[in-house]
């Protein structure tokens, strides 16, 4: 089977669900939010290759901001959800709905 | 609030897109101001962000500025993955070792004894030349022919003459040392200058003031201890005193001076040659000196020897009765030196060759059948989006890690291995002690690590990612779809045609070598010992005085425990020294040079016959009462009894050295068995042998047959010796078993090492058909199943199993028969007695190999014979 271009990488269910949530998401604002609801601490560059990769395959969008100072005047990269995006998450929550609908209750989709 | 200057460094390092960097940089900076306002430590986050973001731009953004396209984690994961499958570890790893560390090792071995230069400055500039050359391979000239050609000549920078030097040194114990005697230029025109003291003089190199010697640096040390103080000391050299002026440095390289000395010893010292025109032996045809020269800068070799021979011509027609032969010879110094080690190290650097492509072919093969095995795993990562490249790159990775743990584990044996061989190689491969790992023999290993990791990776790594993107659900034995078994079918047979190849190669040295060490030699080479000895000296300057001497020492040590027999001669066979001379037979008149004959002469005390076991074949042996003032007789050898008096009995027949009147007749009293005295290979020459009491010899070999350790004895004969005399020095000491070994081991170090590579291609080609038979097998466990299940027999899987390895074999042993006829002929010049094309050796090797194969199938076809058929069809289920 091909490579699906719907299939996605855990990680990057976490970096869709992350822009779905957020106003502003940016670097800082998306590694805060997924360390705040899951407790794990990603890497600054890994959430920007994620990203990377999701908007080369249409999922997400970005645009360059403004500089600040607080940023040694360096500017942030903003990003948001497509829907492409909302798209795969919602085929991905399906699959999950419809695979695990029937288990005992702990490994059911709550 | 900003970064630490150490991280931003590595920031810019690893991240190499400057967008990318200013917004990680300016995220972290962010945060960092955030952190640092709560109070929470930064310092390690730093650092881990950091480099977790470097490391995953790097991958993914960056910058394969990098030629290797693999990722560190492929480094780890390819090494966990080899830890997981020590078998195929091991097996691939000492795979590349075993190639790498055949292709160091000779080349190792190449380098220095055909490509590395002269230790001379401008070495391709140096030419050897004489008179006399119809093969143009230089020999001897006389010195007045010398002198002309350097007065006529444009073309030389400079020409000089060298001859031999043996002269014994009587300072304390009396020894015999090897010396050169050189004209006054020769080292300025090897480009050596002494480390301390002088060079020799024009002045020096003359026939009043020649009494100066140079010595080597190794001789100073063993000598004096390398004290400098040795300056201006005067040594006693064969009863004159020569001062030394000077010692040379230890980088001096011999190998040129050597070709004057026959290169039987080390040389030790040199001194002027100091001829001159008009002494007896500095004649025209006085050809006993060697010659060498340099080239003007500009010169080539041919127009120089055209120059030359243009001159020669004129000189020939001069003086028509000093030259023979109006050719001379010229030849390049370096390619004389390397000469007679060229055809062996060009065998071996072919089987080395060889050995290298059965091993890039049987890891390739491995790789292939691992891959295979592997299949699922690739599956699934295409599956989980990994592209082509990232899977060769994985795959590629692998393949390095391979190569490089082969090629370190290959270097160290390669290290190992050329010490060994020049620890055991004989001492006439010219420079091959000077051997060593150096730095471009590890630049060619690396090159044929890395040459071997794209070989048998990058091929398998396409391979694979070709497969898989093709893509195939059964999830089972995809992998090991057609195109890569016919990949490894091809792989097979060809490892088997060139371990073929290469076991041809040795097995015809083997039977080679085997002929040569079965000839008989005319001797008993066993329980022999052999010194040579000087008697010279005021003590023994007439021959009455030599024979007493003689006869004093041979009844001291046979009287020691342990001898048998002992005996002197003026020579004994395969010790290097050679003793010809003309003899006119008694009732043929000379007319031409022909018609002497040339008898290779041993003058002997009776006992000889007794000590080297030389067979007697008519009339008597030599006796303790043939003496001086008996009548002069002798005995020839079977060959000269032949050639002399065809169709006669040479019993009682006369002959006298060619010399005159002055003269005896000596009569043939019997005649023994021919002796090879040159070596086991060489011709036959004609031999007579003459009592010791009637023409004496002061050079001496004392040879003594004795039971046991005969070199033991050495001190005691030594003993008894300086009891005869303290000044006759005793050098040259060996075993008869040891100088016969000498003169066969070129032949025995090439097969041996010519051995151990076609082992070693035996080995890698039973284990890369072990590798496909086995997986062939197990691919078809389940056909084997239904079979069983269906009724088939024992023999029907066997038949099964063995076809399709056995027809592999057929296949690669048809290819290499037709290669190795083809490259046999390159061996030609090393056998003896053993054809190239020699069928007993091709057969004998193809059994060899089918044995070999048929060892490979033993483990494949016990699993398939145990095949549980129900088993094997739920698993394909």
């Amino acid at each position: 089977m091909a490579p699906m271009a719907e299939s996605l990488g855990n990680f990057e269910k976490l970096l869709l669900l992350a822009l779905a949530r957020l106003d502003d998401a940016y670097g800082v604002t998306v590694r805060q939010e997924i360390a705040g609801r899951t407790g794990r601490e990603v890497a600054a560059g890994a959430v920007y290759t994620g990203l990377e990769r999701l908007e080369a395959r249409g999922m997400v969008t970005s645009e360059l901001g403004e500089p600040t100072p607080v940023r040694g005047g360096r500017r942030k990269r903003h990003y948001r959800l497509l829907p492409a995006g909302e798209k795969a998450l919602a085929t991905s929550f399906e699959e999950l709905r419809l695979m695990s609908a029937g288990l005992p209750r702990r490994l059911r989709l709550s | 609030m900003s970064l630490p200057r150490p991280v931003l460094a590595a920031l810019r390092l690893l991240i190499r897109d400057p967008l990318a960097h200013e917004v990680i940089v300016g995220d972290l900076e962010e945060e960092l101001a955030v952190r640092r306002a709560a109070g929470r430590p930064v310092s390690i986050w730093v650092w881990r962000q950091a480099l977790a973001s470097g490391f995953s731009c790097w991958r993914s953004w960056g910058l394969p500025a990098l030629a290797w396209p693999g990722r560190w984690q492929d480094v780890s994961h390819g090494l966990r993955l080899l830890r997981r499958a020590p078998a195929f570890t091991v097996v691939a790893v000492a795979t590349v070792a075993v190639g790498i560390a055949g292709a160091t090792t000779v080349f190792s071995l190449v380098d220095a004894v055909l490509l590395s230069p002269l230790g001379y400055r401008d070495p391709d500039r140096l030419v050897l030349l004489s008179t006399t050359g119809g093969t143009n391979v230089p020999s001897t000239i006389g010195f007045e022919t010398l002198h002309d050609w350097r007065e006529q000549s444009r073309s030389f920078e400079s020409l000089e003459l060298m001859r031999d030097w043996q002269p014994t040194l009587v300072d304390g114990e009396a020894e015999r040392v090897q010396g050169v005697r050189l004209t006054a230029g020769g080292l300025k025109t090897l480009g050596v200058t002494p480390a301390l003291g002088r060079d020799f003089t024009v002045e020096d190199d003359h026939p009043d003031r020649r009494y100066v010697m140079l010595l080597t640096d190794a001789f100073w040390h063993r000598r004096f201890g390398g004290d400098p103080a040795v300056l201006g000391r005067f040594l006693n050299l064969a009863g004159r005193q020569f001062q030394i002026i000077g010692v040379l440095p230890p980088s001096f390289d011999p190998t040129l001076l050597a070709r004057a000395t026959g290169g039987s010893a080390p040389i030790e010292i040199l001194a002027p040659l100091g001829y001159q025109i008009g002494q007896p032996f500095a004649c025209r045809s006085c050809q006993h000196l060697q010659a060498f020269g340099r080239l003007a800068p500009g010169v080539t070799l041919q127009s120089a020897k055209a120059e030359l021979a243009a001159i020669h011509g004129r000189l020939v027609t001069a003086f028509p009765r000093d030259y023979s032969d109006p050719n001379i010879a010229m030849r390049a110094a370096d390619e004389l030196v390397t000469a007679q080690a060229r055809p062996a190290l060009g065998v071996l650097a072919g089987a080395v060759a060889f050995l290298l492509l059965i091993a890039c072919a049987n890891v390739a093969s491995l790789l292939l059948a691992r891959g295979s095995a592997r299949g699922r795993e690739v599956r699934i990562r295409v599956a989980l989006g990994a592209g082509r490249d990232r899977l060769v790159a994985q795959l590629l990775t692998e393949s390095l890690l391979l190569a490089g743990l082969g090629g370190l584990l290959g270097l160290g044996l390669a290290k190992l291995a050329v010490a060994a061989v020049v620890a055991a190689s004989p001492a006439r491969l010219p420079r091959l002690e000077s051997a060593t790992l150096d730095f471009r023999v590890l630049t060619f290993a690396l090159a044929a690590t890395l040459l071997s990791a794209v070989v048998f990776g990058l091929g398998p790594a396409l391979g694979l990612s070709r497969e898989s993107s093709a893509g195939d659900e059964s999830g089972r034995r995809t992998l090991g779809s057609a195109r890569q078994t016919r990949g490894r079918r091809v792989l097979v047979v060809a490892n088997v045609a060139l371990a073929f190849v290469l076991l041809v190669g040795a097995g015809l040295m083997v039977a080679s070598v085997d002929r040569l060490l079965a000839v008989d030699p005319g001797f008993d080479r066993h329980g022999v010992l052999t010194l040579q000895m000087s008697l010279s000296g005021d003590r023994f300057s007439h021959d009455q005085a030599i024979v007493a001497g003689q006869e004093e020492i041979l009844a001291r040590v046979k009287a020691l425990p342990g001898v048998e027999a002992a005996a002197f001669s003026g020579q004994v066979p395969h010790s290097g020294s050679f003793d010809t001379w003309g003899m006119e037979v008694e009732g043929r008149a000379v007319r031409e040079a022909e018609d002497r004959f040339d008898l290779q002469r041993y003058s002997v005390t009776p006992e000889y016959f007794a000590v080297l076991k030389v067979r007697l074949l008519e009339g008597r042996l030599l006796l303790p009462s043939d003496r001086a003032e008996s009548e002069p007789v002798l005995l020839v050898s079977e060959t000269a009894a032949r050639q002399l008096f065809p169709g006669a009995s040479a019993l009682g027949k006369r002959l006298r050295f060619d010399g005159g009147d002055e003269e005896p007749w000596r009569t043939i009293v019997g005649v023994v068995r021919d002796v090879r005295h040159e070596g086991l290979s060489a011709a036959v020459s004609p031999q007579m042998y003459l009592p010791q009491s009637q023409r004496a010899d002061g050079f001496v070999t004392l040879a003594l047959r004795g039971a046991g350790n005969l070199p033991a004895l050495v001190p005691a004969i030594r003993r008894e010796v300086a009891a005869v005399s303290s000044e006759v020095p005793i050098y040259g000491v060996a075993t008869l078993d040891e100088l016969v070994s000498a003169t066969t081991a070129r032949e025995r170090f090439t097969s041996a090492l010519l051995n151990a590579f076609s082992l070693a291609a035996l080995l890698l080609a039973a284990v890369g058909l072990y590798g496909l038979i086995a997986y062939l097998v197990e691919g078809r466990r389940q056909e084997v199943g239904v079979r069983v299940a269906l009724g088939a027999l024992r023999q029907d899987v066997a038949r099964l199993v063995l076809t399709p390895g056995l027809v592999l074999v057929a296949a690669g042993v048809a290819l290499g028969w037709g290669l190795a006829l083809g490259l046999s002929r390159f061996l030609g010049s090393l056998l003896y007695g053993v054809s190239p094309a020699d069928p007993t050796t091709y057969v004998t090797i193809a059994g060899l190999l089918a044995a070999a194969a048929m060892l490979a199938h033993l483990a494949p076809l016990a699993r398939a014979l145990s095949v549980d058929p129900v088993a094997a069809l739920r698993d394909g289920g």
